[in-house]
């Protein structure tokens, strides 16, 4: 295994790690998996999560890029009139154009957990590069099932509503920040929005027709899912044609604090992306 | 602002390199050391935001991550203490070599703090800024126990109580490995009994003051180095469970370091 350091983008100021096999030849023929930041963590993801996972992945053959987007961690600010939105795909499409010139993958997977699976949804939409994504407490939308667990909880344990509070990764306390520390940088109340679910439904079809693997990952403390099958009843009117999974892992939080959930997680992405992508043939 | 690795090739650590915006003839430099685990997450943006600070004031500046930690090599057996004042050496003497100057400064903060004094015994250094500092490791490792005990039940983040783990999760603390080996040497830790005498000028930053910073503080001035406690106006709760995922930006604290390495700078 080796790592490097990256800089690249517009302006040269974006910042990422690569971890590559020490044989090329390994990954050849393979995309490479790009992390993206979860919420304004810096690109070493939740208690490392990103470290480990591309630590993992480079054994079964993976070139991995996590890196910062502009304004994020040990990236520098863009200097131009584009809105957050435009800069973040903008960012995206670099990191693939990098990754395909340094290291020859002509398609990407992209991984992203919170606002990173709302970032990993609108460039897999947008690049027809992308040819697999991973959503980690990506969108999910209320169902039948849903309410029912929902009020059924409520009625046994009132304190359980505390379980659906908003949860973001990094939030920012600054007491005493004055001028433009957070200006330059993405919106201090950077959340995403839920996008209205026909729109989401047209977009994932949109990317099976195009044959983007998916996998959706739901955890325990995810706001709006609530029970095992809830993927396949919110979107009981996609055609899923073997490119979406979905797993729920009821006793992990959103950010997998614990090492024995994030072990789990990483061993889950490694069996997915060795499954579908070991003897990928770019299209 | 220069990404990099460093140190030994089957060792390396990753580090940002801040040059001075200005190159005059009195330019220092100034190394950060980190905390640890998820005080390290959380003031990530703080360190970068003073790094940027100290550059446009003429200041050369590294950041960096120890062994086994952020973006550095290694995982759980290359956490010791011993290693990581090695590392903070390593990054010394990298710094110096990229900035070309002799007067080393050094800000830490929590657990940085006492690897940045620990190592501070075998660096000449001008000023050693120690922020919110852990004087005592014991009392440090029983704060983390505390809070990494209240994070298993907590319901806010699990469903379910974590049960499976409530017993045999000794080897992590808060999100981050956290070994005997580690907890060991962190357990011995008292720095009212470490040498500094090359330390030219120490400052305590805290909101907090306690009876183990005033001893701290007793114990330099003792060796003969001119140490001051400088009240912080931002305040902080480290021990705060609901805060553990919030970043920690104090714009007052990081303008006072500015000031504190600056001095005579300009």
């Amino acid at each position: 295994m080796r790592e490097i350091v990256a800089t690249f983008g517009r302006g040269n100021i974006l910042t990422g790690i690569v971890t590559k096999p020490v044989e090329t030849e390994s990954a050849q023929n393979r995309p490479c998996v790009i992390l993206l930041n979860a919420g304004l963590l810096h690109h070493v993801g939740p208690f490392r999560l990103s470290v480990e996972l591309a630590r993992a992945l480079v054994k079964s053959g993976f070139t991995v890029l996590r890196f910062d987007l502009s304004g994020i961690g040990d990236s520098g600010n863009h200097q131009d009139s584009r809105d957050t939105q435009e800069r973040t795909m903008g960012d995206i499409s670099d990191a693939i154009t990098f990754m395909q010139s340094r290291y020859g993958c002509d398609q990407a997977v992209l991984i992203g957990l919170c606002t990173g699976a709302d970032n990993a949804h609108k460039a897999a939409v947008a690049d027809q590069r992308v040819c697999g994504a991973v959503f980690l407490d990506g969108y999910a939308y209320p169902t039948a099932g849903f309410y029912l667990r929902r009020y059924v909880i409520k009625a046994l344990n009132p304190a359980a509503w505390g379980r659906l509070i908003k949860r973001s990764c990094l939030k920012i306390i600054a007491p005493s920040v004055k001028d433009d520390a957070l200006s330059a940088s993405p919106d201090a109340s950077y959340f995403w929005q839920l996008p209205p679910k026909a729109k989401v439904i047209s977009e994932l079809q949109h990317l099976t027709s195009r044959g983007v693997h998916q996998l959706h990952i739901y955890t325990g403390t995810s706001q709006i899912y609530r029970y095992e099958r809830q993927f396949s009843r919110m979107y009981s009117r996609l055609d899923f044609k073997e490119c979406i999974e979905s797993i729920y892992f009821a006793d992990a939080d959103h950010t997998f604090i614990l090492s024995i959930d994030r072990i789990k997680l990483i061993a889950t992405l490694d069996g997915w992306l060795t499954k579908h992508f070991s003897s990928f043939v770019s299209g | 602002m220069k990404p990099l690795f460093f140190g030994l090739s089957d060792h390396l650590l990753y580090g940002v390199y801040h040059p001075a915006a200005h190159v005059a003839g009195k330019n220092g430099c100034v190394l950060f050391c980190p905390p640890i685990g998820q005080e390290y997450m959380r003031t990530h943006w703080a360190f970068k935001r003073l790094a940027n600070q100290l550059a446009k004031a003429g200041l050369h500046v590294l950041r960096f991550d120890y062994s086994a930690c952020g973006d550095s090599v290694g995982g759980s057996e290359l956490m010791l203490v011993e290693r990581w004042v090695d590392d903070v050496h390593i990054a010394a003497e990298e710094l110096l070599a990229l900035s070309g100057c002799q007067k080393l400064s050094i800000v830490g903060l929590r657990f940085g703090s006492s690897l940045a004094v620990l190592a501070s015994a075998g660096l000449k250094v001008e000023n050693l800024l120690l922020w919110d500092p852990v004087i005592i490791g014991k009392a440090y490792l029983e704060q983390l126990d505390l809070m990494h005990r209240a994070i298993l039940i907590d319901k806010d983040r699990f469903l379910d109580i974590r049960k499976d783990i409530l017993t045999e999760s000794k080897d992590e603390l808060i999100g981050f490995s956290f070994p005997s080996q580690l907890r060991e040497t962190v357990q011995e830790i008292d720095l009212t009994r470490v040498d500094v005498k090359r330390v030219k000028r120490c400052f305590v930053l805290t909101a907090d003051e306690q009876e183990s910073h005033r001893s701290f503080i007793d114990h330099l001035e003792g060796t003969g180095c001119a140490c001051r406690l400088h009240q912080l106006s931002d305040t902080v709760d480290w021990s705060e469970l609901s805060k553990i995922e919030e970043a920690y930006l104090p714009g007052e604290t990081l303008g006072m370091i500015k000031e504190l390495l600056t001095w005579g700078e300009q």
